[in-house]
């Protein structure tokens, strides 16, 4: 509710991030499916791969991109990529993780710092709870698949 | 200037002082050198004459015995008598010279100046000297006297002669001796003099050597800690430092933050004012370069035009390597350096003020937060309590299903978008009306702007799940504006401050007439509210808030749509002032009856189709098409309104629809009557168990 709270500009420098990865990779767009509120006691959804970027500075939390192994085993064949093992499914959320962090610097500068991506195979245990009371979960689908971005940052008042 | 000397005589006075005693030192050896040349001649002379008067008394002597050889044998005498003559009258002219000082026959025949013999035995030797010459002359005088000597006065002065020649000679060589060693005596002790001269001077020297020496090291050491005082402060102020001379440029010297402030490549005396003007929009830029002219100029005075200064607080915006524009807040103070009442530099103080504009903004954001959160408490104080906390579980609830479905929309997809955002303009609406009725403006501002935001959303032809994300934005907001008011509640709840003793009824009436109220004078319309609800007591908490929420909204509606102005009930012989009554009554058989009616306009069918066609959603034909009836269950459509603007009460085509959806769930009937001018009564049964299947018409 307070002005100093992330806003939906803030929240759509995330999603332009995905979406020029998407773009620029595979000259398909990644489509905002819809938005809603996670249930801040409970992990927001998440996937087979996701791709995690913490942030502290003038604001705190984490930010992450949770795909299906099967979307992103479509992702790296558009890529041309021939092997299809966990590594390689992990790079590439920790590319999308990566250009999350980029997107971020660009907009945020200084008063956000960004860790390096981590990326996490199965349910992500590593994010015990979240900042937010509600973290945003932002379902984005590229092809047929569905991928969710959760913003589970908050600004340090 | 005469400062200057006064300054330079006093800094360097020691200097002078120590340059002026070495002079005088040197002076003086020069002077006592003038005096030992000047005395060592009178000493030659002395010496001279002294040797003089030995080789005299012989000469003497010889020319005695010559003159009486020459007599004896007939000879003649006037030679030896003259050099007699001459040796005697030197000899004794001199002896007098030393004895009492004055003027005798130099060597040269010329007088000479003769000093008295003042040592004691020079005193003694002249005189025995003089009482062996004194007879001596007294013998000589006859023979000098007449050049016919008697022989025997010859004889006696030749006897005198040959007794004292040697005694004379001896005394004569003894004075000689005197004033050598008088002579060498004062020579040794002007030697002395001259030498302590010298070494004074010498001294004198070296003292000015060292302690200008000292002076120099001491100013170097001072103009090094100078500089490096400068360059400390340069090297560490956090600030930009640097001057401006009247041609503008940058100086020599800037502090090391200056750069990194400015966040750009600084060069010692560059062009002062291409930098500003990439750093700052053109109408600042010139505005800084006339207050810098004005600065350099000398009418007006620095604080008089300090406030002037259009560079105290300004955004720059500096593209970073990633070429993304970023904004700082930097100030500039710019001071005056006046050297002989000229001003010859500024001083600029460049600071990074980002962080102090965004604490500021902070400030002012929590200060607003704060005042804000008062009127919240204020208003909730002012509340009753069971009310509100039965409107916020509604809310909640209300929140908590625009989630659910947005949720659904995300996971499961292929969900009508567009339905999915009626239905939250459905319950933000509903929120917005119990807002409303509460006086809960914190809550009623929040829905309206939500609402707005829907609105816009449904407006697109086609909805996307990029629009879900500012309405989930909205709905974020929604929730922590609850979660806060909800804590407050329960706070208040804990400190025991709950009154909760009227009854539902009584807060319900309450909540209505407040509500009224409010449209009324709004709508600059009289409206008065009667009521009969002892049905509403026995209602179960669930169903009584459903009834209460539909309440709310037909009550909008009514006053909004029915009552009509003053001046069109004058029209139509009518008071000013409309009625609305309200009843909620039990029918027995667990049956309720809620009614609410308005003696406004009524439902006119004619009037309902004009404005159906001229929401564009309707053609003339359409809505020809339909018969009476089915144009006034139209007003349960969602996006139908009659009225004509927009505001916090009507003009969204929202409202009935909403009393549509709360009747299924009520599991209600609605009844329908009106007559134009005259009445809209809108009658609900319902049981007072909710059935558990909802979606009943």
């Amino acid at each position: 509710m307070s002005m100093s709270d992330i806003t939906e500009q803030e929240i759509k420098v995330f999603l332009d991030a995905v979406d020029t990865y998407f773009s620029q990779i595979t000259r398909e767009r990644a489509a905002v499916r819809a938005a809603y509120l996670a249930d801040g006691d409970h992990l927001p959804q998440t996937y087979d791969f996701t791709g995690l970027i913490a942030v502290s500075g003038q604001y705190r939390g984490c930010l992450y991109f949770s795909a299906p192994a099967v979307m992103l085993r479509h992702l790296l064949l558009v890529m041309e990529e021939p092997s299809h093992s966990d590594e390689n499914f992990l790079d590439a959320v920790g590319e999308i993780a990566n250009t999350l962090a980029g997107n971020s610097r660009k907009h945020f500068g200084e008063t956000m710092a960004i860790s390096v991506p981590v990326t996490m195979k199965g349910a992500p245990e590593r994010i015990k709870s979240s900042v937010r009371a509600r973290p945003y979960v932002i379902m984005v689908s590229w092809k047929k698949y569905n991928a969710s971005l959760v913003v589970d940052i908050e600004r340090n008042d | 200037m005469a400062q200057d000397s006064q300054r330079f005589l006093g800094k360097y006075r020691e200097i002078v002082l120590a340059v002026g005693f070495f002079l005088v030192f040197d002076l003086a050896v020069l002077v006592l050198n003038f005096y030992t040349s000047y005395q060592i001649a009178e000493d030659a002379v002395s010496i001279n004459l002294a040797g003089r008067q030995r080789m005299l008394s012989q000469r003497m002597t010889k020319a005695l015995l010559t003159l009486e050889a020459d007599s004896t044998q007939g000879r003649p005498t006037e030679t030896a008598r003259a050099e007699l003559k001459k040796t005697v009258g030197l000899f004794d002219g001199t002896l007098g010279g030393f004895r009492s000082g004055g003027t005798a026959v130099g060597g040269d025949e010329k007088p000479v100046a003769l000093n008295a013999v003042k040592t004691d035995r020079g005193r003694q030797v002249l005189d025995d000297a003089y009482s062996i010459w004194v007879p001596y002359q007294q013998v000589l005088e006859p023979v000098l006297a007449s050049p016919a000597v008697e022989p025997e006065k010859l004889a006696a002065a030749v006897q005198y002669a040959r007794a004292n020649n040697l005694k004379l000679l001896g005394l004569m060589n003894d004075l000689t001796t005197d004033i050598e060693q008088e002579a060498s005596a004062k020579a040794q002790k002007l030697r002395l003099v001259q030498t302590l001269g010298i070494v004074l001077a010498l001294l004198n020297f070296g003292f000015i050597l060292f302690r200008f020496i000292r002076k120099l090291q001491e100013s170097d050491r001072q103009i090094e800690q100078a500089q490096k005082e400068t360059q400390e402060i340069l090297t560490t102020a956090k600030e930009g430092l640097f001057l401006l001379d009247s041609q503008r440029r940058l100086g020599s010297q800037f502090s090391s933050s200056l750069p990194h402030v400015l966040r750009r490549e600084i060069v010692a005396g560059a062009e002062f004012f291409p930098i500003l003007q990439q750093m700052v929009p053109a109408a600042t830029f010139d505005a800084a370069r006339d207050y810098i002219d004005l600065l350099f100029g000398n009418r007006v005075k620095e604080g008089l035009v300090a406030s002037l200064n259009p560079l105290s607080e300004v955004e720059v915006k500096v593209v970073d390597e990633l070429g993304s524009s970023r904004s700082h807040f930097l100030a500039f103070q710019f001071n005056r350096v006046v050297a002989d009442q000229q001003i010859t530099h500024l001083l600029v103080t460049v600071q990074d003020v980002t962080e102090r504009v965004n604490l500021t903004a902070q400030l002012a954001e929590a200060k607003g937060q704060a005042k804000i959160e008062l009127e919240i408490l204020l208003r909730l104080l002012s509340t009753d309590q069971a009310v509100l906390a039965r409107f916020l579980g509604t809310m909640e609830q209300s929140l908590k299903h625009i989630n659910a479905q947005f949720k659904s929309a995300a996971e499961t997809g292929g969900e009508d978008l567009r339905q999915i955002v009626n239905h939250a303009f459905r319950a933000i609406h509903a929120l917005k009306g119990e807002s409303a009725a509460l006086g809960l403006e914190m809550f009623e501002t929040l829905a309206h702007e939500f609402e707005k935001d829907l609105v816009g959303v449904r407006e697109k032809k086609v909805i996307e799940g990029d629009d879900l994300v500012k309405l989930t934005v909205r709905l974020n907001e929604f929730f922590e504006r609850y979660t806060m008011v909800k804590n407050i509640i329960d706070r208040i709840a804990h400190t025991g401050q709950t009154s909760g003793s009227a009854s539902v009824a009584a807060q319900f009436l309450d909540s209505m007439r407040k509500l009224a109220d409010r449209i009324a004078t709004s709508q600059e319309k009289q409206v008065q509210l009667s009521a009969e609800l002892a049905g509403l007591d026995k209602l179960p908490e669930e169903v009584s808030g459903k009834v209460r929420n539909i309440a709310f909204q037909m009550l909008r509606n009514a006053i909004t749509h029915g009552i009509e102005p003053p001046q069109e009930r004058a029209s139509a012989a009518k008071p000013a002032g409309g009625t609305v009554f309200i009843a909620c009554k039990e029918l027995g058989g667990g049956q309720f009856e809620f009614v609410l009616r308005d003696d406004g306009r009524g439902l006119v069918p004619e009037r309902l189709r004009a404005a159906m066609v001229k929401s564009g959603r309707y053609s003339e034909a359409q809505v020809r098409a339909l018969d009476d009836q089915q144009v006034v269950m139209k007003i349960f459509e969602p996006g139908f309104s009659t009225a004509t603007r927009v505001d916090m009460d009507a003009g969204h085509g929202m409202g009935m629809d909403v009393v549509r959806d709360k009747i299924r769930a009520l599991g209600g009937h609605l009844h329908l009557t009106s007559r134009p001018n005259q009445f809209t009564e809108f009658t609900i049964r319902f049981a007072s168990e909710l059935a558990t299947a909802h979606g009943v018409a």
